[in-house]
């Protein structure tokens, strides 16, 4: 968290806090405040990177994904903390192998749609309707993983 | 029995928020945010699509010594089989066990389980103190690899394990002389003639006696005549043991002590001693699960009181005034009557006098509720309060005490660093006192 301030300098303050809430909850063992803190943290992270850094759809996308990662095996870690623990190394490779087939296609998916979506109707589509293409870029996702998955059951 | 439930993660309603939440903060912002929930609302709906629920699984619990002695530890196994034919990812098994049964080791456990396969788990427990304590149930926690489906399931799966006292104290000095005896042989020295040590008196040679207690030095100072020498019989007799665990007997001392399990380890000891000496031992117990045991003898009428008094917790509505009147319903011929009581309130000693008053023979081992009084302080104006307080208290008990002798019973206040042998070592001097005074009375 401390880290963070290096990329945010002016938002250090918010880290600081952040950290301390961390700290309090992990002293005090509340698991809710613990868990609001560091989901807060990765909503202000993502904020921030898309306001002060100005990073772009891709990347956004990648760091997304990557904090979902992150904030679950954080919260599987600390899960498994409370008790003692037999097979670690398989509870994370699981967990690991269970990204191959759904954070990763959901990180491809999401770029390359979007990636699509901006280069074939950037002459089509004027700003104004941004929302509504997202809107129909996101549905169309669905229908297609929908489709995928029905026919991977019925398999 | 098994409660099941499942449910989903908790993963689910986060993303949900984060896709509606970082939408509209980018539509406020008009910055790239908005792009950020489309892979979380992706990967909710492939996990929601590819995650299957979790298969079943199954727990037993092996225990290494259901019956321990205090401080004593034992090993409690865990048995947990996948008996479905898809692996499980997490596997969380949790094990209730009672605070006086102290582990030493997590009784939590983690890990992923194959199809078919068992694992055993291991903790230790460690019996602090005595008394029949139940393990359960087991709550599980299991969950496929994505962590969405997750099942939850509190086995009503109970163990017990009975913890005996550790070491009772073995009383020597303690005899009870009640008048009353029963015809089988014991080591109460009755008022009449039978087998024994000490000598009754001396009567003329009858046809059909043995010789050998023939008393030679007396016989030849006669002209023609054998004198034989009479014993005193050495018999045994009906006892009952009360022990008052009511919620208001139960003190605490500062020290953590509790005057009923102080009592209930007295009332072990006493009923060791009085079967050792062959009579026979009942119980009736004042508190919560109230037990009443009808006399009985030998070592399985001892484990019988020691499993019932260990059972004896603080507390429950049973009060002490039908105690009276069912000794004289129930057991009208009982040669003593033992009553282990702080003797607190009016109560108590108002059904100790009908008792004693009902011509039983009773003996009061009474704790001394003065020193397991929690009240501690340090500083010195509160302290001289504190010792005036205990001074007036120790004065009224004492004078409740003395009401109470007069009334025929004998009483021994039980100080609490005492021995239990020391105390009731005292009890043979009382009783030579208490006899002179009944004869004194009964003269007069």
């Amino acid at each position: 968290m401390l880290s963070s301030s290096l990329f945010f300098p002016s938002f250090y303050w918010v880290f600081i806090l952040f950290a301390i809430i961390d700290g309090l909850s992990t002293r005090y063992k509340s698991e809710l405040s613990l868990s609001l803190d560091r989901i807060f943290f990765a909503f202000i992270i993502l904020l921030l990177s898309a306001e002060s850094l100005g990073l772009d759809v891709l990347l956004m996308i990648l760091e997304t994904a990557a904090l979902i990662a992150l904030l679950d095996i954080s919260f599987l870690l600390r899960q498994i903390r409370q008790h003692s623990q037999h097979d670690l190394s398989t509870i994370l490779s699981s967990r690991f192998r269970s990204y191959l087939y759904t954070l990763l296609p959901a990180a491809l998916l999401s770029s390359g749609l979007t990636y699509l979506g901006a280069s074939s109707l950037s002459f089509a589509v004027n700003s104004q309707y941004a929302i509504l293409e997202l809107g129909l870029a996101s549905a169309a996702v669905f229908v297609i993983i929908l489709g995928v998955a029905r026919k991977e059951t019925l398999k | 029995m098994t409660s099941i439930v499942r449910t989903t993660s908790v993963k689910v309603q986060v993303l949900a928020s984060f896709v509606a939440v970082s939408f509209v903060v980018g539509l406020i912002f008009r910055n790239v945010l908005i792009f950020a929930g489309i892979p979380a609302l992706i990967y909710l709906g492939l996990i929601s699509l590819q995650s299957q629920p979790p298969g079943e699984i199954t727990i037993s619990r092996l225990i290494e010594k259901a019956q321990l002695f205090e401080d004593d530890t034992s090993k409690i196994c865990i048995r947990t089989t996948n008996t479905s034919k898809r692996p499980i990812a997490l596997v969380t098994v949790e094990d209730t066990v009672s605070q006086e049964l102290e582990n030493n080791s997590p009784t939590a456990f983690s890990f992923s389980l194959k199809p078919g396969e068992s694992r055993d788990n291991y903790y230790s427990i460690r019996a602090s103190t005595f008394g029949v304590f139940s393990i359960g149930p087991v709550r599980t926690r299991y969950e496929d690899s994505s962590g969405l489906n997750i099942v939850k399931a509190n086995i009503k799966d109970y163990s017990t394990v009975v913890v005996l006292p550790k070491t009772t104290e073995r009383l020597t000095h303690f005899k009870i002389r009640p008048r009353k005896t029963k015809p089988w042989p014991g080591e109460i020295v009755a008022r009449n003639v039978g087998l024994g040590m000490d000598n009754y008196s001396i009567r003329q040679y009858v046809p059909g006696d043995t010789f050998r207690r023939i008393n030679w030095r007396a016989s030849a100072k006669t002209e023609d005549n054998l004198l034989l020498n009479e014993q005193t019989a050495e018999l045994g007799a009906d006892t009952i043991i009360i022990i008052d665990a009511r919620p208001a007997s139960n003190l605490i001392s500062s020290g953590g002590e509790s005057l009923v399990k102080h009592s209930l380890r007295a009332a072990i000891s006493i009923s060791d001693k009085l079967l050792r000496d062959r009579n026979r031992v009942g119980l009736v117990t004042v508190g919560l699960d109230s037990d009443r045991i009808p006399p009985g003898y030998g070592r399985r009428q001892y484990n019988r009181l020691v499993l019932s008094l260990i059972r004896v917790k603080a507390g429950g509505v049973f009060t002490f005034e039908n105690i009276p009147s069912y000794l004289k319903y129930f057991y009208p011929h009982l040669a003593q009557v033992i009553l282990i009581s702080p003797l607190l309130d009016t109560e108590a000693f108002n059904a100790s006098g009908e008792i004693a008053r009902s011509g039983y023979e009773l003996l009061i081992l009474s704790p001394n509720p003065v020193d397991f009084s929690p009240v501690r302080t340090r500083n010195r104006e509160n302290e001289r309060t504190l010792k005036i307080s205990r001074d007036l208290a120790l004065l009224a008990r004492n004078t409740n005490l003395d009401h109470l002798r007069r009334a025929g019973a004998l009483i021994l206040d039980w100080r609490k660093d005492d021995p239990l042998d020391f105390a009731l070592s005292r009890n043979i001097r009382a009783q030579a006192r208490h006899t002179e005074l009944a004869m004194r009375r009964r003269i007069s």
